[in-house]
Order: structure tokens, then sequence, then C-alpha cells
């Protein structure tokens, strides 16, 4: 029996409906800061990206009301289905963001090609990076999908042996199950997670 | 012909069938394609699967991560 009927974020971003910024912020930071160090910029240079990304999306709602830094919980934004994809929307903004870093940090030093390994203004670079950030964003927000969709069981079995990689038999003790059902938990949750990306990745 | 499951498959390539059940599985991935090419989409599960494990372990790194003294 599934648990969980709610909307995953990403369907309810692409979907038009209200998103609060402090779970839209916890979701997409990790991929904002990986997609900035693939631009080469530094730790803190990774954070301003983060707070610009986030400033762009949530722009009618926050900018000249809140410190960036400072973000009520309550605040919300719904995303207009009409402007295409949401991947490529975030795509095009975290490009244009971090170019407007780097830019702002060769104004006042000089670059070398170790600082910035994927050339921004190549949007063929940038895609194919993207799509493996993407991919990584996907996967675990498929997880966090799974995690509410399966038994508590079932996940439990599939976490500590296909995730964690322990052994079987130890999983099976633990759980008080046969060995034979960690399989068939492992095998549920494998096709689970191949639907909830195929639905994600069309979003 | 009586095909195997994904998960008796999956028992069968980790060596938890016991020996009479697995000489009869090999006997019949031999001659049946259906059930060999189920045994090959395990193969892309463990793909997939250490695909997760990767992509979780960056993300925990991330959010582990402590802030700079510049941003503390």
């Amino acid at each position: 029996m599934a648990f969980t009927t709610r909307k995953s974020l990403l369907a309810r971003v692409r979907g038009g409906d209200e998103v609060s910024w402090s779970e839209f912020y916890a979701a997409y930071k990790p991929l904002i800061l990986l997609c900035g160090g693939d631009c080469g910029l530094t730790a803190d240079e990774k954070e301003e990206l983060v707070q610009q990304v986030m400033c762009e999306i949530f722009r009618k709602d926050i900018v000249g009301k809140y410190d960036p830094d400072n973000i009520p919980e309550g605040v919300t934004f719904v995303y207009d289905p009409g402007k295409g994809r949401f991947r490529h929307f975030l795509r095009k903004i975290i490009r244009n963001q971090a170019l407007k870093i780097v830019r702002k940090r060769k104004d006042t030093s000089s670059l070398n090609d170790e600082n910035n390994p994927i050339e921004l203004g190549s949007e063929d670079a940038w895609n194919a990076v993207w799509d493996e950030e993407w991919y990584k964003h996907l996967l675990n927000m498929a997880l966090v999908e799974l995690k509410e969709r399966v038994q508590p069981e079932t996940y439990a079995a599939f976490e500590m042996y296909a995730l964690h990689e322990r052994n079987a038999e130890e999983v099976a003790k633990f759980l008080n199950i046969s060995v034979s059902n960690i399989y068939t938990a492992k095998s549920r949750c494998i096709s689970t997670l191949r639907e909830i990306i195929k639905t994600l990745d069309e979003r | 012909m009586k095909h195997y499951t994904k998960e008796e498959l999956d028992l069968y390539r980790h060596g938890k069938l016991s020996v009479l059940s697995r000489i009869s599985c090999a006997a019949h991935l031999k001659e049946c394609q259906e059930c060999a090419e189920l045994l090959e989409e395990l193969k892309e599960d463990d793909q997939l699967l250490e695909h997760l494990r990767s992509s979780i372990q960056i993300y925990k790194d991330l959010t582990e991560i402590k802030p700079t003294a510049s941003t503390v």
C-alpha cells in the first residue's frame, strides 16, 4: 500500500502551485552549489550564487521587501508554466547569475583556466554540466518521494541493504524479516524509483 | 516453462539460493532468453543504485559543509 498522495515539489512548481521559499531553498540549494562549483566559483561565490538565483526566482515576492539572508518562512512563489519546463528556466537563471559573478570577479582580479573550469559562454558545455547535476538532483528528489510511497519497513530494507550496502542477512535479522523479503523490497523500490524518475524527468 | 522472478534471479546471482535451486536456475538461464534478459536488467539496477549512492553522498557532503569564517 502506498502512503503518500503529496505532490512532489517539482510537480507543484511545474503545475503552477504555490511553493514556499524555505522548502524550495532547501531542495534546490545543493543543485545550485554544485553548478557553482562546476563554474569554478569559490565557496563565498557559490553562496552568493544561491542567493542571487533565489532572489531572481522569488524576485517579485522578496526584492525590496526582505533581507535575502533572512527570508521569512511564509514567503511563496508561483511558477508560470507558460514559461516552459521549470528545469530549463532554472538552468538559464543559474547560468546567467554565475556569469554575472564571474564577470564581476574579472573586473577586480585576473582569472586563470583553473578558476574557470567550464566555459560559461559555451551553451553546449553548460548544458552538459547541467544535465549531470540535474540528474543527481532528480535522484535525490526521487528518493524522498520513494520514502513517502512505500511501507516504512520496505524502505528501511532498501536503504540498509541497497543504499548502505549492509549484509542481507544482517538487515533481515535486524528488521525481523526473511532474506527473500529484503530482495523483494529492493526490487519493489527500484521499480518504483524508475517510475518516479521518469515522471519527474518529464516535468 | 516456469520463469523466474527478478527477486529470485537477484537471489541467484548473490548465491542465496539452495544448491539444487541454483543448479536448476543456471540450467534454465541457458535456455530462457526472457529470464536471461531479466538478469541483464539487474545489472542496470546495479548502475542505478551506484548513481543513487554517489548522488546521495554528494548531497550529504554539501549539507554537512560548515560555513567558512567569511560567511559566518
